[in-house]
């Protein structure tokens, strides 16, 4: 992958505002693939997106997106890139169709079959005013005008945040889709780990305005587990390596975020049945990360 | 940049209208050999058509708040500010160009039509700097606070006829002299082409601003 071109580079970004820092954070996403980024809420995922989109201005660091800086060039990337916001705002009295038509006119390679194949599939009337549509309409009529445009890459705030979970399920395999089928790049925040474990192949903690883990989501979950052990079972380095520890009927139990180096030393205990190996989610890792312990 | 303009125009134009109709049954109702209260008035509405329009259009604009949605799209902020000035730059050209139309088909006086002339474009300059310096504002201050500010300048201009009475006192009529001496010495193809570079310095100050 480091021979790949990236489509977005975040070098040491800076950003203050009253009560909370963007503390130098570094990302890279390459051309292609989904990065997910997670954190807590209040973390800075919406404020690194912002300062992507050019929307709020970084007080530090280098950003490039597609080569350039979006604070020289926000309109030539913005005309590349489909954004889907935190919030959806919209000419509340105007119709869905006055909304597309408008939106159009910015853009270089607005596509209006693709749109109002978009509104079809989604459901979504034409002729309704955008201030009638409910939460998950607004997510899905700002997801078609995102993607009618043909975007290189896709920039996407909690995209799924107030939709039901048919239509969350169907707006992440649509995202892959586009990922994978037409090599898409995208980068999705979220708080709800759920959907970056569906869609993300690479993914990046976002925690205090700090960026304190990334990696490839499969190595990821091949290095966290959750390891069950009886007491003496296991070397004692190991043990206490161990974070968010429990004590409960088997024994005891912790997380490790380095399994595949610890896993051979583990493999008596496995077979005589007094260590047991579970998988972790991302949920898991947020929490034991945002914990520290 | 057309698609913005396009957006805002039935704001201006549906004041326009108004004015213009309203403006045109006073002229053919005050069929009046004296035409100064229509010319004060015409003066007077020039601005209230542009801040009308104005102000209703970034009302709209903050409830949708339109510049979170246009902040999203490929559109820089000379684009929007632009736009925005050159809309308020036509509505007063027309405005004042057609007040200055009614006033020809009026029967006035050759020193008097000068005067009024005068008034007109006077009227239309003081417009496009106030309100370029309202849309300065409005990007700073956010349409809501600022029009909190403009409000209660409205109300403290009230006392300046006040104020001009205690100062002037029985010398009114000095005053008035100097004004209608000050009209009628205005260079207009001097002021014009200053006002215009002017106009065009706030709205270069106002995309600086908003960007």
């Amino acid at each position: 992958m480091d021979n790949t071109e990236n489509i977005l580079e975040l070098q040491n970004v800076h950003k203050k505002y009253k009560g909370f820092v963007l503390d130098g954070i570094s990302l890279n996403l390459p051309k292609g693939f989904i990065l997910g980024l997670i954190g807590p809420n209040g973390s800075g995922k919406t404020t690194t997106i912002k300062i992507l989109m050019n929307i709020v201005k970084r007080n530090g660091g280098d950003v490039r997106v597609f080569g350039l800086d979006p604070r020289e060039n926000a309109k030539r990337i913005k005309n590349k890139v489909g954004y889907l916001g935190e919030e959806q705002n919209f000419y509340g009295n105007k119709t869905v169709a006055w909304t597309g038509n408008f939106v159009s006119a910015f853009y270089d390679n607005w596509d209006t079959n693709i749109f109002q194949e978009l509104l079809t599939r989604f459901g979504i009337s034409r002729t309704k005013k955008t201030k009638e549509l409910s939460k998950g309409m607004k997510v899905r009529f700002s997801l078609a005008l995102a993607l009618a445009h043909h975007p290189e890459l896709l920039i996407l705030d909690e995209p799924t945040a107030g939709l039901d979970p048919v239509i969350r399920r169907e707006v992440l395999e649509l995202l892959r889709k586009k990922s994978k089928s037409e090599g898409k790049s995208v980068i999705i925040s979220s708080h709800i780990t759920d959907d970056i474990m569906r869609t993300a192949d690479l993914v990046a903690f976002l925690i205090g305005g700090k960026i304190v883990l990334t990696s490839e989501k499969d190595e990821l979950l091949a290095n966290w587990k959750r390891i069950h052990y009886k007491k003496g079972a296991m070397d004692s380095e190991i043990a206490n390596s161990l974070t968010r520890q429990t004590d409960h009927a088997f024994g005891s139990s912790g997380i490790t975020d380095r399994y595949l180096e610890i896993k051979d030393s583990l493999v008596q205990g496995i077979t005589e049945g007094v260590v047991k190996i579970e998988n972790v989610n991302l949920d898991d890792i947020l929490i034991s990360l945002v914990k520290g312990v | 940049m057309f698609v913005i303009v396009k957006k805002n125009l039935a704001f201006f134009a549906g004041y326009c209208s108004v004015v213009f109709v309203l403006t045109a049954i006073l002229r053919v109702a005050l069929q009046v050999e004296n035409a100064t209260p229509l010319v004060l008035l015409s003066g007077i509405m020039i601005f209230m058509l542009v801040f009308g329009a104005m102000f209703f259009n970034e009302q709209y604009e903050e409830k949708h708040k339109a510049y979170d949605f246009l902040d999203t799209l490929p559109v820089s902020a000379g684009e929007i500010v632009s736009a925005k000035f050159g809309l308020v730059l036509v509505t007063v050209t027309a405005t004042v160009g057609y007040m200055l139309l009614l006033f020809s088909l009026t029967k006035i006086a050759p020193n008097d039509w000068a005067l009024v002339r005068s008034y007109l474009l006077l009227s239309g300059v003081v417009c496009l700097g106030s309100a370029a310096l309202s849309y300065i504002g409005i990007f700073i201050l956010t349409y809501t606070k600022f029009a909190v500010i403009v409000m209660s300048f409205v109300v403290l201009l009230g006392f300046v006829p006040v104020l001009v009475m205690k100062f002037y006192g029985d010398n009114m009529h000095v005053l008035i002299e100097n004004i209608l001496e000050f009209l009628r010495n205005v260079n207009w193809s001097t002021v014009i082409p200053f006002t215009l570079i002017g106009y065009f310095g706030l709205m270069l100050l106002a995309i600086k601003i908003k960007e």
